[in-house]
């Protein structure tokens, strides 16, 4: 009698771990067959690394920001602290990636959860600012000078990548490719399981009604730590893939704006939605990549009286985004296929009455 | 009678303006307490006190122990289930979703599928609309929502704060069915605050009035005690 009543949507809904197998095993081939055939070439692979791990960055911001409701303008501070791990095992302790990337995990839950305790007390504004300072103070600290044995301080510092592993001929991009798409599909599953689980439902009880939350006995204070705990380690896991593609990491590689780049993909994209994290990260990954080109291009073809700045492109795309798509583009994207699932001939005919399982 | 809820010499200020002078008040266990005033005479005041929502004095015993301290989803979890008058609904998710939600952190979800089971024996119409988002239901079906999720947290006291409050006659009459078949069927204590006070002393086997912050008048509903609380309440007598 109580089984939920379930309302029509086109949903591909596709078993996640197929989901999961074939993006592996597709990104396999792909990396593989171009190997050897050349026609995608290298540096290709490293742009679509750099997109998904903006998307993995941007699915981190998404839980704590998307599902449980608390805005972050510092989840660069983590990619940052995510890559300098990811840099200093490697670097100076020559540890394997299968040691590193659950490391720089662990080292950003700790960072995430000691820095939530204190300041999800805050609100709105409050919270925001308090999450920008974050980003601000994180690369200021990476350059303090008592600590450039580890960190190399302003300079940064330099390590060398691993080689496919079990002797894989594939060109460095092209076996990172695979691995960001492993950590990609993993860190997908993971939040997936997470937002649809008990803790979940609590996180999105208090983005909703953070007073109601606690009448029903909710911990919001330990759920919203754990949640923007679990937020850091996603992001921090972009960061350190991000360390490992460009086999350098340093503070100027992570600053504030890059806090910014992460919020801006995750609203972009559609908050609190998992596909919405890599149509957003991908957009920024273009937007970062293109911006210049185009301003250029326009400024060429059109002949304009002034020069187009990046900055222009990117400010116009994200007005006219707002207003175009304003629940993110997948929303819309979401929102156009249900309308023409609902406007097919004989759309309104169900099959049959639906059943309790 | 068995005192499951011992509110002594409750005293709260909104910033220095006192709302509630030293107030007094007992829950029998197995009844039905009404908290009657008027507007602004500091009824939601004293149910978030003793939710421990907004700072206060004096002392609150639940169950033979003292709860003042707590947080609030301490006492939530001790049972305490209190129903806001804005309802607090989880608009975004699901009627079931928001079932669910005081029993998330549980994991048992045997015991989950029949609490919610039971719950929704007394509101058919949420069981027909599990799959409905909370924020589109009715103003009535938004209230029975929070009640049913409320009784979700299996409580042993519940305090409502004015479930009448926005509803058309007809469905207020329902809601109230409703209240007097969980009280018949579970024996549930309640603390009813409700400005409707026909409604409040018709299913109240006790009244306490609030009058501007302080205890006016305690006792039993009954004729006399009904005239006497509105002259006095209602007409300034
Ligand atoms: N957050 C607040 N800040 C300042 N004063 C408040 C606050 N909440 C309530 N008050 C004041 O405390 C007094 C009691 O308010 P309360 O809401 O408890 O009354 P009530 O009996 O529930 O009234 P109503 O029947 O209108 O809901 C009122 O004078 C009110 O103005
Ligand atoms: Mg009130």
């Amino acid at each position: 009698m109580s089984a939920p009543s379930h309302i029509e949507r086109p949903a591909i809904t596709a078993h996640p771990l197929l989901t999961g197998a074939a993006a592996i095993a597709g990104a396999l081939a792909l990396a593989a067959g171009s190997e050897a055939t050349g026609i995608v070439a290298s540096y290709t692979f490293l742009h679509l690394s750099l997109a998904l791990v903006m998307g993995i960055a941007v699915l981190g911001l998404n839980v704590v920001t998307g599902y449980a409701g608390q805005i972050s303008l510092g989840h660069g501070a983590f990619f940052a602290i995510g890559a300098y791990a990811m840099a200093m095992a490697v670097g100076h302790a020559a540890a394997p990636i299968w040691i590193a990337l659950p490391l720089a995990a662990i080292v950003c839950f700790c960072a995430g959860f000691a820095f939530a305790r204190p300041i999800l007390r805050l609100e709105g504004p409050y919270l925001a600012l308090a999450t920008f300072a974050l980003a601000i103070a994180v690369p200021q600290a990476l350059k303090y000078r008592h600590l450039e044995p580890l960190t190399g301080g302003a300079t940064g510092l330099h390590f060398v990548k691993p080689d496919a592993p079990f002797g894989l001929p594939l060109s460095p991009d092209r076996w990172l490719f695979v691995l960001v798409v492993v950590v990609a599909v993993v860190a997908f599953g993971l939040v997936r399981n997470v937002v649809q689980s008990g803790f979940g439902r609590s996180m999105m009880a208090i983005r909703e009604n953070e007073t109601a939350a606690r009448a029903l006995g909710i911990d919001t204070a330990r759920v919203k730590g754990l949640a923007f705990a679990l937020s850091a380690a996603v992001t921090g896991v972009a960061g350190a893939l991000h360390a490992l593609l460009f086999e350098f990491v340093s503070p100027d590689s992570y600053r504030f704006d890059l806090s910014l780049a992460i919020f801006v993909g995750g609203v972009v994209g559609g908050i609190a939605t998992l596909p919405g994290a890599l149509v957003g990260g991908a957009f920024v990954h273009l937007v970062h990549r293109y911006a210049d080109a185009v301003a250029r291009a326009l400024s060429d073809t059109f002949d304009l009286p002034l020069t187009l700045q990046p900055a222009m492109i990117y400010g116009v795309v994200l007005i006219c985004l707002v207003y175009l798509a304003p629940s993110g583009i997948y929303g819309a994207a979401r929102e156009m296929v249900r309308r023409w699932w609902m406007s097919r001939p004989n759309a309104g005919r169900k099959p049959a009455a639906p059943n309790a399982p | 009678m068995r005192r499951l809820l011992d509110v002594e010499g409750l005293s709260v200020s909104y910033a220095g303006a006192p709302a509630l002078h030293d107030i007094s008040l007992v829950v029998a266990e197995g009844y039905v307490t009404a908290l009657v005033g008027a507007n602004g005479a500091g009824k939601t005041t004293t149910l978030r006190a003793i939710s421990n929502i907004i700072r206060k004095t004096g002392s609150v015993v639940f169950d033979g122990r003292e709860i003042g301290a707590l947080a609030p989803d301490r006492i939530a979890r001790l049972g305490v289930a209190h129903v806001p008058s804005d309802r607090g609904t989880f608009r975004a998710l699901t009627v079931d979703e928001n079932l669910r939600v005081p029993t998330a952190l549980s994991g048992n979800r045997a015991a989950e599928r029949d609490d919610r089971e039971r719950v929704l024996h007394h509101f058919p119409r949420l069981a027909e609309r599990l799959g409905q988002r909370a924020g589109t239901l009715s103003g009535g079906e938004q209230q029975m929502l929070a009640i049913a999720r409320a009784l979700m947290l299996r409580p042993r006291l519940l305090m409502l704060d004015e479930p009448s409050f926005g509803l058309a006659p007809r469905v207020v009459e329902e809601v109230f069915a409703i209240l007097r078949r969980i009280r018949d069927a579970d024996r549930m204590s309640v603390l009813l605050v409700e400005q409707n006070l026909g409604l409040a002393l018709a299913i109240a086997d006790h009244a306490v009035v609030l009058d501007a912050g302080r205890v006016a008048l305690a006792g039993l509903p009954d004729e006399a005690g009904r005239l006497q609380i509105v002259r006095r309440v209602y007409l300034g007598a």
